[in-house]
């Protein structure tokens, strides 16, 4: 028997893998739990398996494990949480800045994608102002366990350590190793971080709500400068200069399937022509590629078609001037990728 | 999407320069050539300055407007408006040859110009003829001249009078490769004092000799104190 647990990690997929098992042990005794992101890290746990009763983590898996489950026709519990609480952990587990822990969310949540929008997922409702017990209570009609008001207070308690009417954000700070980090840090999010999380969520927080995104907004400033020292893009690009890269990133990442990448730009002073390129780079490939002679002023879009194979592969949108120029001046106004049937 | 609104020079900078008493100032030099398919606009305001012993280059792909832009500042050409200040002596365009007169001899020929520039006429045979080796062939018009002798001619006669200013023209091109080290050395060292307008597409001549660079690109122009980064300009047009 294999409860398959899917979600970004965060304290809610954490603490809901702790109540499983304590609610699993008073049932079956021993319980084995793994965590598992491809097919190789899945094998090896299943040869070690001490019992017949098995939970399975997974917060970003393969493709090649996404199908397996699906074939199998598994049933998935999705736990997932708001996309400030979810950047905040990867920032604390992974150790890496803001907008990097931004790209590990758009990571975990474009590969669970398959998973997450399959029929046989069903989202387990969570607040943080729930009680402990009524999420038990909630676990145990999704996956039809058969506990008694012992057995299931026992399991409470084990996860809050007091009563079972503690409040889940209460049991998270407790017992969830990282929680009450990662709360500290979404109390002090900057003002624009939070904005930039929100913008973020409207796009990708319909995979999480089992919706095929129709499109995903990729915020400019996530694109980065291709002059040293490398900075977020903000305003106008001086076209001056010899041929070259001009913004490249955002190191994001899109659930598998085909795409076409729309790319706003205004363009002005550019009186001595130049040649405009542009171009999706993912998994060390080239995926599509277009250049044109840019106009002398105005506002264009570009348009590129391109298929995502592994989700877990970052994506780049790079720009480029493709010829000396001597003047001219670029803005980009937006992207966006639009997911094609 | 075009615009109305009259088009600003590349380089403000440089239109807005004031100018300088001992140096050729171009100011939005403007050169229209009125063809069967319509008005080409060949030059659209080019501005730069070259003060006393300054060299500096001109880069742009061919058919950027450069040999016009060296006619027009040798005056052998009109611009069709903007204005060109001389306050120094100024060659034309280094083995321009278009200013001979064919039927007459080579030697008539640098009589007349060394009358027109005021330079002693025998020193200026001799230095030409030292230069240019015609020998007999001086003594014969200049319409029986093979490109390349009409070349040499030329070229000798621009160094053998006392210019404050040379425009070059893809110099290293004329005559054989000992006429080309001559040239080389007669223009470059010799004449390391004077300022320099100089159009190239060797590199190697460029970074040696200039201190500044033009970069012409549509008939536009943007001038570059770096001459490294104008480069790379060019080299990517």
């Amino acid at each position: 028997m294999i409860f398959i647990c899917a979600g970004p990690l965060s304290p809610n997929l954490l603490f809901v893998m702790q109540l499983l098992l304590a609610m699993l042990e008073r049932v079956h005794g021993v319980v084995d739990v793994v965590t598992a992101n491809t097919v190789e890290e899945l094998r090896a746990a299943l040869q070690e398996r001490r019992s017949h009763v098995m939970i399975l983590m997974t917060t970003c898996p393969s493709e090649e494990i996404s199908a397996s489950i699906l074939r199998n026709r598994m049933s998935i519990l999705l736990v997932t949480q708001d996309f400030a609480t979810l950047a905040c952990q990867s920032m604390r587990t992974t150790g890496s800045d803001f907008v990097g822990a931004l790209r590990d969310v758009t990571r975990q949540v474009s590969a669970l994608s398959p998973v997450a929008t399959s029929e046989g997922t069903a989202r387990l409702p969570i607040a943080e102002q729930d009680t402990v017990h009524a999420v038990a209570t909630r676990l145990m009609l999704m996956l039809g366990l058969s506990l008694d008001d012992n057995q299931l207070e026992e399991a409470c308690i084990a996860i809050s350590k007091d009563s079972s009417s503690t409040t889940v954000i209460d049991a998270q700070r407790q017992s969830v190793e990282r929680a009450a980090d990662t709360y500290q840090s979404r109390d002090i999010l900057l003002p624009h971080e939070v904005l930039l999380i929100k913008r973020l969520e409207e796009s990708y927080g319909a995979l999480m709500d089992r919706e095929h995104p129709e499109s995903v907004e990729i915020p400019t400033e996530m694109l980065i400068r291709a002059e040293p020292p490398h900075p977020h893009l903000e305003g106008t690009i001086d076209l001056l200069g010899p041929s070259r890269i001009l913004t490249f990133g955002p190191y994001m990442h899109l659930p598998v399937g085909r795409w076409r990448a729309e790319l706003l730009f205004d363009i002005r002073d550019n009186h001595s022509g130049n040649e405009f390129a542009m171009d999706i780079f993912s998994n060390d490939v080239v995926l599509a590629f277009a250049k044109t002679q840019m106009p002398r002023e105005g506002t264009f879009q570009a348009e590129l078609n391109f298929e995502i194979t592994r989700a877990s592969a970052a994506f780049e949108v790079r720009t480029f001037v493709y010829v000396g120029a001597i003047e001219g001046v670029l803005t980009i106004q937006s992207l966006k990728m639009v997911a094609l049937t | 999407m075009t615009s109305s609104a009259p088009v600003l020079p590349v380089d403000l900078e440089a239109a807005n320069a004031p100018i300088r008493k001992n140096s050729i100032a171009i100011r939005n030099l403007v050169k229209d050539y009125h063809t069967p398919t319509g008005t080409a606009h060949v030059l659209k305001g080019i501005s730069f300055d070259v003060q006393a012993g300054e060299k500096i280059a001109i880069l742009g792909r061919n058919g950027a407007g450069k040999s016009t832009l060296v006619k027009l500042v040798g005056g052998v050409e009109r611009p069709t408006s903007g204005f060109i200040y001389r306050g120094m002596s100024m060659s034309w365009p280094i083995a321009f040859g278009g200013g001979f007169e064919p039927t007459m001899t080579g030697l008539d020929n640098i009589r007349f110009i060394a009358r027109l520039y005021n330079q002693p006429i025998r020193e200026t045979i001799e230095r030409v003829d030292d230069f240019a080796e015609l020998g007999k062939h001086l003594m014969s018009p200049v319409k029986s001249y093979s490109s390349g002798m009409r070349a040499r001619l030329a070229f000798a006669l621009t160094l053998a009078i006392d210019f404050d200013c040379f425009l070059i023209d893809e110099v290293i091109s004329v005559g054989d490769q000992r006429f080309q080290r001559k040239s080389h050395e007669a223009l470059f060292e010799k004449r390391k004092h004077c300022a320099m307008i100089l159009i190239s597409h060797d590199i190697g001549i460029i970074r040696s000799y200039c201190d500044r660079a033009v970069v012409l690109k549509a008939g536009r122009s943007k001038v570059f104190e770096d001459l490294d980064f104008a480069i790379q300009i060019y080299s990517a047009l």
